[in-house]
């Protein structure tokens, strides 16, 4: 058998797989939200008994949703800047200075990928108990920037690796002022770093739970929070599949965005571990 | 000096402002706390089921008086901590706290709330204020009546098939073992199964008065027996709703399950009008929820306005249809009950609050993690 | 100390000092808990109370060998998963852009959404028991849900964290020269050969760092758990929410359990990334 030939087979092995571990699954949370609320969908029906879109309205309308989602959309971007902005000295640090202790100072930046996510959220929420900052969107700002820092430490860190003395050296030879330095040496090299790691921790920030869950509980309506309450304790299965549907969209919208923008580049750099 | 001056009656002002609140209302006519109630504008409910469904029935409320009702979506447990976490903070968040009847017993009423409501309310002398064996001494009101029993599938189990007693269950998880599921957490009404088992094997306890000593716990012993001799005739769901959502579809004869959620999920078309109710003869507890006002609460009259409201007859009567919960003003009637009067006396108070949490606790460290 | 170096360290505070001080305060809160301090009601003295009362409590020890069990599978699952397909991706062809963000699909997914589009497939009159009992092969259909093996949890795991596998060792994989396999094919070495005697060896650090990482995940596993997980036991996270949430002296119990989380976190994980090493040097040499 000739490679392109064992390709092909292998392609479409990993394509069948994929429709039953996701195109089926999805279809079938498509057909639950689809349940008319009027004709239940029981034993032994096989199939809904009634199409309607009445789920997706009630769920838009009666629940938290919308609030959640945007509690979730105004965090993440805030959690985004944050982490990038203090992460930006380290990464320079790490990427253009040599200094002693480099290799243990990157090592201890991964410490909050170490510590089990919850543990972090529990004791996080504690502290913040007694430090007296009720306020659940600065608790969960707070919480999640310091959670993110390095996943921007790595990527950006990289970034600044690639900058090259030469041009620095050649636009400062030219009589360029700091800024003229930053706009045609730094900034080009900077910005696809800068983009992915903004995207990536939008992403993280929206798909974060432990302290999204413990921090915001109970008022504090994030999409992690909802999707604990339909899918957890409210379990009901029409409404779940509305939910889970509603709140994929988004996402695949911001991965198709992130792909656009790390096209060039290897992505074992991107995830900030390797 | 003036500054400082100003600034200390300023401030004085204010806190006495945040500590008048709540005896204001005392002194105020009904009138009085309506127009008071209208000037706050907000209230916010801290009840923990339905949440999604009351934002549709307090629309009538927000209509009537022009007061916005926000409902946020906390779990039971977290309503509470949250609760008993900001009590000394001067203003809080909570207008309106729902509880159990039994939690009642976790703190002190007249510390922490506003009231008594028995004086505050208009229609006082047609609500209750005692709950599943708690007295609040006036300080909460019952809004919700609720029964736990057993939601079956006729046509897996036709009614004359229904377990009534111990035996009768024995017999039914020997014979068709795996069509009957109940939960340990996430909802009551899989621990008012197992506690009515319990009671039932273990019949010489008072569980009204009797207290989690080490001699009564070692007296439960043959339940844990009973239930470990039984391990895969019956099955441990992982929630109320996950128990209905499996009867719905056809997986259990019969699941344990509460009046309320039963006639709610029929009526929201989440699970089958043919699925019925019952509260078997070795009787199953029924009991209520209560609502409260914190003593830092940010909208009082507004709060109170709302109770109003919600302890109304119209509105317990709209619960009633809408929800299937028992009503708690004596001058509605409950038409819309899945089950008549006559089965209606199957219902048992629950055991004492600590007695019954140490039930709970005992059932998932000798069955559940046996 | 020359200007250089103190300019780097300058530099590292507002990203490395603020994780430092964040997750120390962190770690010292959950230590002083469990022991006693930070009460928010009742006194707070210095007791081993707490320690005692968690370390006698069977579920704890169930919980913990379970946590053990389930990151120690998921981890090792993902990687064997990862590697033919990493391997496969090596060099790009036709379709292969397409293939890789095919795979990398489950990143994007909720993790609670995943568990309940799994239990949704594997439930009573789910998908999956309607082919099984149309194709005659059960008569009535089988109870899959909430599997008291935890196998459920670990499909789940294995399906979210092996795209993530994936994004690691491709890069590896692909930073190794054909040069170099080029050679070991010239010599006359097969493909397990090559793959046990160079690719393995070159790749050592990614295949530890998804090891390390997939195994603190999923030993702090939650929401896995409280969907699909089993009934009968819990997994460390979901031992450490109930106890704060149920107990009178939740919080510190619950600090018991956070500090032994943390250790069988990094312990596992490192124990895991140094067998693997040791093994793979050994396949190496024979």
């Amino acid at each position: 058998m000739n490679k392109p030939c064992t390709n092909r087979l292998i392609t479409l092995l990993v394509i069948g797989f994929c429709c039953i571990s996701l195109v089926l699954p999805f279809s079938l949370a498509m057909l639950w939200s689809l349940v008319d609320p009027g004709h239940p969908w029981s034993y032994p029906h096989i199939l809904p008994p009634v199409l309607s879109l009445q789920r997706w309205v009630d769920i838009w309308t009666t629940t938290s949703l919308p609030q959640a989602l945007l509690h979730s959309y105004l965090l993440a971007p805030c959690v985004a800047l944050c982490s990038v902005l203090l992460a930006l000295p380290t990464a320079y640090a790490f990427g253009r200075l040599e200094f002693p202790g480099k290799q243990a100072a990157q090592l201890i930046s991964l410490l909050p990928l170490i510590v089990p996510s919850f543990v972090v959220a529990l004791f996080f929420s504690s502290l913040l108990n007694v430090l007296g900052i009720y306020s659940r969107f600065l608790g969960i700002l707070i919480g999640q920037t310091v959670l993110f820092i390095p996943y921007a430490i790595r990527i950006l860190s990289v970034s600044f690796s690639l900058i090259r003395q030469e041009i620095i050296d050649a636009t400062r030879d030219l009589g360029g002022g700091p800024i003229t330095v930053f706009k045609t040496a730094y900034l080009p090299v900077l910005k696809p770093g800068l983009l992915a790691s903004i995207i990536m921790i939008f992403i993280l920030s929206i798909e974060e739970f432990a302290i999204a869950f413990v921090v915001g509980s109970p008022d504090f309506v994030t999409v992690p929070t909802i999707l604990y309450s339909y899918l957890g304790y409210n379990f009901i299965r029409s409404n779940a599949a509305v939910v889970s549907l509603i709140l994929v969209v988004p996402n695949i919208f911001l991965m198709l965005l992130m792909e656009r923008f790390l096209k060039a580049r290897n992505t074992a750099v991107i995830t900030g571990k390797g | 000096m003036k500054s400082l001056l100003l600034s200390l009656t300023v401030a004085t002002l204010t806190f006495a402002t945040t500590a008048q609140a709540s005896d204001d209302l005392s002194n105020m006519t009904w009138p009085q706390v309506v127009a008071q109630a209208k000037k706050e504008g907000t209230v916010v409910w801290y009840n923990w089921f339905y949440q999604d469904r009351f934002r549709g029935e307090v629309k009538s409320f927000e209509n009537h008086y022009g007061i916005k009702v926000i409902i946020p979506d906390g779990s039971h447990d977290a309503n509470m901590n949250k609760f008993l976490a900001q009590s000394s903070r001067p203003t809080g968040d909570i207008d309106v706290l729902s509880l159990g009847g039994s939690d009642l017993a976790k703190f002190k009423p007249e510390k922490m709330l506003i009231g008594p409501l028995s004086n505050l309310l208009p229609q006082n002398n047609t609500l209750k204020y005692k709950m599943e064996g708690v007295d609040s001494k006036g300080y909460a009101v019952a809004y919700w009546g609720n029964q736990t029993g057993i939601a079956y599938n006729p046509s897996l189990i036709s009614q004359k098939d229904l377990p009534q007693t111990l035996s009768d269950f024995s017999a039914y998880f020997a014979k068709h073992p795996g069509m009957f599921g109940f939960n340990y957490e996430k909802g009551g009404s899989g621990p008012a199964f197992f506690q009515s088992i319990v009671r039932n094997v273990v019949p010489d306890i008072d569980y009204q008065t009797a207290q989690p000593t080490a001699n009564t716990m070692a007296k439960l012993t043959p339940a844990w027996k009973w239930f470990n001799q039984r391990r895969g005739q019956y099955i441990i769901t992982a929630s109320n709703s996950d128990s209905m959502t499996r009867l719905n579809g056809g997986e259990f004869a019969m699941v344990a399950s509460w009046e309320d959620l039963t006639a709610s999920l029929q009526k929201e078309g989440d699970i089958s009008k043919a699925i019925k109710f019952y509260i078997p003869k070795m009787t199953m507890p029924g009991g209520g929820n209560v609502v409260m006002i914190p003593k830092n609460a940010p909208h009082p009259a507004a709060a109170l306005l709302f109770i109003h409201w919600l302890t109304s007859a119209k509105t317990q009567v709209t619960f009633n249809k809408d929800f299937g919960s028992v009503p708690q003003n004596t001058e509605s009637n409950s038409h819309y009950a899945l089950v008549n009067k006559a089965e209606r006396k199957n219902s048992s108070l629950w055991p004492d609050k600590p007695l019954s949490d140490a039930i709970n606790k005992a059932f998932i460290n000798h069955v559940i993690f046996h | 100390m020359n200007k250089q170096t103190l300019l780097a360290y300058c530099l590292l505070l507002p990203g490395l000092g603020l994780i430092i001080v964040f997750i120390f305060v962190i770690i010292s809160m959950a230590l002083a808990q469990s022991v006693g301090y930070f009460n928010f009601s009742g006194s707070s003295t210095f007791t081993w109370q707490f320690w005692q009362q968690i370390l006698a409590d069977h579920q704890l020890s169930r919980a913990f060998f379970y946590s053990l069990k389930i990151a120690t599978i998921s981890a090792i699952l993902s990687v064997s998963f990862a590697y033919p397909l990493a391997l496969w991706l090596r060099d790009p062809f036709r379709g292969s852009q397409f293939v890789s963000s095919l795979l990398k699909a489950p990143l994007l997914v909720h993790g609670l959404v995943a568990a309940f589009l799994y239990v949704n497939f594997i439930s009573f009159n789910g998908f999956l028991n309607q082919i099984f009992v149309h194709l005659g092969l059960v008569s009535r259909p089988i109870r899959m849900q909430n599997d008291s093996y935890g196998i459920g949890v670990i499909i789940l795991q294995v399906w979210k964290q092996m795209p993530f596998a994936l994004l690691l060792l491709t890069g590896a994989v692909q930073s190794i020269g054909h040069d170099i396999t080029d050679a070991a094919k010239d010599l006359g070495a097969g493909a397990w050969t090559r793959f046990v005697k160079i690719i393995l060896p070159l790749t050592l650090k990614a295949l530890q760092a998804a090891l390390i990482i997939i195994f603190i995940g999923a030993a702090g596993d939650y929401s896995f758990q409280i969907v699909a997980g089993p009934i009968d036991v819990s997994s460390l996270a979901q031992l450490m929410l109930r106890i704060q949430a149920n107990d009178a002296n939740g919080w510190n119990l619950s600090a018991t359990v956070a500090i032994l989380l943390m250790l069988t976190a990094l312990i596992g994980s490192a124990l895991l990334a140094l067998i693997t090493q040791q093994v793979i040097k050994w396949g190496a040499k024979r």
